[in-house]
């Protein structure tokens, strides 16, 4: 679509995109030398007694869970203690070690690097904050929207760019997280991740899994950036946008983690949905009642439906004063 | 001449104020309509609805035939336009500029956007960013991003507010090859009268969102009536016989010179009256009624904003 590629033009002829660029770079090589050069090699021993350890702890934490059976309070913490036990008896009964007694591998660090997702939100926010309000602060605007393209297209043009820009950056994460994972640490001699779901324990190739952990961190990113590119629209001021936006991203969580100490409704909170990984994984960070995938995947759709509403009859209704 | 673009009864309001009421006028194909009216008349507003920046209240806009509240697309595709300045993407270079809004109309060939830029005569800076460019410049840029699509319609609101004499000079100079080459509407606001009457064929007069007045420029300039400045000696004398010679016309005494307005095929006749009669002619000055003059009959008062 021609509309793509100009908003893409506008992107790319700026410096400041290719500064987001660099960053992306620095932060990847950077966060691997540093994990680099403070790695501690595990001793040969202990790569061979991962497995009396891991019987000790089997033991203890089977004690442990038949000592809370019955409590009600502690449902929470059965099922986490459920989940170990499942998974380490899946260990040793194929013999797979544990992650922590690996040496270091590109598994490993593309795992570490999930993290750096929270990192390019900010840039995400950024352009999709600036994109249309930009325009709007320009007076570009003017000459935008006097073509023969409706308004409608205009902003779908502009969100499809920001997405791939999101894409893009993330893609770029992995694979760089992934050249350099294997250049610092190589691919290791390691077996399957492990997931727990429904009373059972499913092995996933480690590649899969990594790319699933890096789309399913990027929701949040999606979430957000399409939030910014709303506030964008509607108020035409990207500052506001900006500010709003990496805020919640930096204290979504934590609020959502306080408001949770006192009422209920706090699973109907975008951020008590984000960590969609915790599904797959069966470890959950917000735990509540009635919380599944699929649950979690209509509130975010009820979310970025209602955002793209608001946007979009801003966007198409109001006038276009000075 | 056809009608490229006509208003009907359009009306805007805003925050329950009623900034244009009841609007309606028809310009022609190859005329260029000025819109004439003081700071906060409506001109802008009206020229946004025309654009579609700014919905309707109520009414409609009509351009080739196609409504603006009905089938925008169809009926902007018609139009080039420049609101205020031409406020072009600084970080991008003149070409980029041009190459992406000739993306958004359909049917502009690469060949078509170096014809434009020959035409506006950009060609030796195109390929340097916009944020490098004179105002002048900007406004040729501007220009060009208007004619890419080849409209029927030009817009151009408040053209020359910043241009020097020579930047204002060529906007008009193409202003009016375009509409007598190639038959195209321009449409014109602006406050400066002087500037109007130079570039426009007819005129509109809006004030507080009403039309007041429609005119034609050629009106003026083949009015019967002429007033001529004479500076004679002496001057009493003057007068008289002027008064006597000459029943019917006005005459009066302003500082040292004898105001006269007369039907112009009696100009000569009284000069040579006066010399017959041994007065001293020092100078004679015809004086048009200007736009301006006319302008502020019809505004009232130079237009106060209400």
């Amino acid at each position: 679509m021609n509309l793509v590629a100009n908003e893409w033009m506008k992107l790319f002829k700026r410096v400041s995109t290719y500064i987001m660029l660099a960053f992306v770079v620095i932060i990847v090589i950077g966060v691997g030398s540093i994990i680099k050069y403070s790695e501690v090699k595990y001793s040969e021993d202990a790569s061979v007694n991962w497995e009396v350890q891991m019987k000790e702890n089997l033991v203890f934490s089977k004690q442990e869970l038949e000592s809370i059976k019955d409590d009600k309070d502690m449902a929470t913490y059965r099922e986490t203690l459920e989940r170990n036990i499942a998974i380490d008896e899946y260990r040793l009964e194929h013999n797979i070690p544990p992650s922590d007694a690996e040496d270091k591998n590109v598994w490993l660090f593309l795992n570490d690097m999930v993290g750096v997702i929270d990192f390019l939100s900010i840039f995400t926010i950024i352009v999709a904050a600036g994109i249309v309000a930009n325009e709007f602060s320009n007076g570009t605007i003017k000459l935008l929207l006097i073509r023969p393209v409706s308004r409608v297209k205009i902003l779908v043009s502009k969100y499809i760019s920001v997405m791939l820009f999101s894409a893009l950056l993330v893609g770029l994460a992995f694979i760089l997280s992934f050249i350099v994972g294997v250049l610092l640490f190589g691919f290791g001699d390691v077996g399957p991740e492990l997931l727990y779901r429904d009373g059972t324990v499913v092995e996933m190739n480690r590649l899969t899994y990594a790319m699933l952990y890096f789309s399913l961190s990027s929701v949040g990113l999606i979430m957000l950036t399409t939030m910014a590119f709303m506030i964008s629209t509607a108020f035409r001021n990207s500052s506001l946008a900006i500010g709003i936006s990496i805020f919640l991203l930096l204290m979504g969580s934590t609020f959502t983690a306080l408001l949770s100490l006192v009422f209920d409704g706090v699973k109907y909170i975008l951020f008590a949905n984000l960590d969609l990984m915790g599904y797959i994984t069966g470890n959950q960070v917000f735990d509540f009642d009635g919380g599944s995938l699929t649950f979690s995947l209509v509130i975010l759709a009820v979310y970025f439906v209602l955002f793209h509403i608001i946007a979009f009859l801003f966007f198409t209704k109001r006038d276009v004063a000075a | 001449m056809g009608v490229t673009v006509s208003l009907q009864n359009v009306s805007k309001v805003i925050k329950g104020k009623k900034i244009i009421d009841d609007l309606s006028f028809d310009v022609y194909s190859g005329e260029i309509f000025g819109f004439l009216g003081p700071n906060g008349a409506g001109k802008t507003t009206t020229i946004r609805m025309i654009v579609g920046l700014m919905k309707l209240t109520e009414g409609d806009v009509f351009i080739c035939g196609e409504s603006v509240n009905k089938n925008f697309e169809k009926a902007i595709s018609n139009i080039g336009a420049i609101v205020e300045n031409p406020e072009l993407y600084k970080y991008l270079s003149g070409y980029d500029n041009l190459k992406h809004f000739a993306r958004m109309s359909k049917g502009v060939t690469k060949e078509r956007i170096d014809e434009v830029i020959e035409l506006v005569g950009l060609k030796e800076r195109i390929k340097d960013k916009v944020k490098t460019y004179s105002l002048g410049m900007r406004q040729r840029l501007g220009l060009a991003q208007a004619l890419l699509h080849k409209p029927k319609v030009l817009i151009l609101d408040e053209p020359t507010n910043g241009l020097d004499p020579q930047g204002i000079r060529e906007i008009r100079d193409y202003m009016k090859r375009l509409s007598r080459e190639e038959g195209m509407t321009v449409i014109v606001s602006s406050h400066l009268l002087s500037e109007m009457e130079m570039m426009c064929d007819r005129f509109g007069i809006i004030q507080n969102g009403k039309l007041v007045d429609i005119q034609s420029v050629h009106d003026t300039e083949s009015s019967i009536e002429k007033a001529i400045h004479i500076k004679v000696e002496p001057i009493q004398q003057a007068m008289q016989i002027i008064q006597s010679s000459f029943e019917g016309c006005t005459v009066e005494i302003v500082e040292n010179e004898i105001h006269v307005t007369v039907e112009e095929s009696l100009v000569p006749k009284i000069v040579k009256e006066l010399v017959l009669q041994d007065c001293l002619i020092y100078g004679v000055e015809n004086v048009a009624v200007s736009l301006e003059e006319k302008f502020l009959q019809i505004t009232g008062n130079g237009g106060q904003i209400q």
